[in-house]
């Protein structure tokens, strides 16, 4: 139970996972197009979502990352974090057992969806939540300046 | 745990204004993708850029089949799939070029000779993933096929759009002559 709680682990995880979701955002931004194509074989979303899915969703991946790194609005990243995870782990489980061939769009746009990837995205999904229940604010720049004010 | 009363409605205020951030921070940056995909140009324009600007087919539009039934793919899932006997590699370029050299496993059916096949394809693509390919990026052949294929209610339809030009680039297990 304490090492649930421990505010150590919760922070290294927090910053795992900001750092990951940073990772992930930033082929997606430099290239848009691509990660369009990307959202487009998953055969999820009608045309027009597609647009603004590739347009928008990396931007908001950065934000999350950056907010999370840092510990600035941690709860609220974390609860868009894991709602974020949940909606791609979603997506790329229907498509496995569609059984579709489709580029992950993960983190680099070259890599192809799988039992591999829903594991992946499950485990992040499960410290994501992790996060969400026993709030990480160690090491965070919220804590550094709620100590100086 | 996520904090109860007004803690909850910060919260909830929190992550509305962080979503209205990211997300209208990238709608703003990439407005012309967004405003391409309500006008439906986006998924016009990744298909021709899978395709690296196929030719425009002779076809009216009305006979174009429904994009969302033809999977675009990479040569590593092409590899993948040519390496684990899930698929059927149906080779769309002319008999002459098949037999000059073709994926290994590959069958050589063009529009001409889709009747003859169309029972065995319609099979076969229940138990196996269909991956059509022709020459590369630019040749027609590979979706015209695809096209034939899904108004004979046979999908989801692959393209391996590097075609035969890249497999073989890339050194991959090529068959000669009419064998697979």
């Amino acid at each position: 139970m304490s090492l649930l709680r421990n505010q150590y682990v919760l922070a290294l995880i927090r910053i795992l996972l900001g750092a990951l979701f940073i990772y992930a955002a930033v082929p997606k931004m430099l290239d848009p197009y691509t990660f369009a194509v990307a959202v487009y074989n998953y055969k999820m979303l009608p045309g027009f979502a597609v647009g603004l899915v590739a347009a928008a969703l990396p931007w908001l991946e950065l934000l999350i990352g950056i907010l999370l790194v840092v510990g600035v609005r941690v709860q609220a990243s974390t609860l868009i974090c894991t709602g974020m995870l949940v909606v791609f782990t979603l997506a790329i489980f229907i498509n496995t057992l569609r059984g579709i061939d489709v580029d992950c769009g993960c983190f680099s746009t070259d890599r192809s969806i799988g039992w591999a990837a829903v594991a992946e995205d499950s485990l992040l999904t499960l410290l994501s939540f992790w996060c969400l229940l026993f709030v990480p604010n160690r090491f965070s720049l919220e804590r550094l300046f709620r100590r100086r004010t | 745990m996520v904090s109860k009363g007004p803690q909850l409605y910060r919260l909830i205020l929190e992550t509305a204004l962080l979503c209205i951030v990211g997300l209208g921070t990238g709608l703003a940056v990439n407005r012309h993708i967004a405003v391409q995909g309500f006008d439906g140009s986006l998924v016009e324009a990744i298909k021709q850029t899978l395709q690296n600007k196929i030719k425009e087919k002779a076809r009216p539009a009305s006979e174009v089949a429904p994009a969302g039934d033809i999977i675009f793919m990479g040569v590593e899932q092409a590899k993948e799939l040519c390496d684990s006997n899930r698929s059927l590699f149906i080779d769309a370029r002319a008999p002459e070029a098949y037999e000059a050299g073709h994926i290994y496993g590959a069958v050589n059916i063009t529009e001409q000779t889709i009747e003859d096949h169309i029972f065995e394809l319609m099979d076969k693509a229940r138990e196996s993933k269909v991956i059509i390919y022709c020459s590369g990026p630019e040749c027609p052949q590979a979706i015209e096929l695809a096209e034939l294929l899904i108004e004979n209610d046979i999908k989801p339809i692959h393209v391996y759009s590097g075609g035969w030009d890249q497999w073989q680039k890339l050194g991959y297990p090529v068959v000669k002559g009419r064998g697979r």
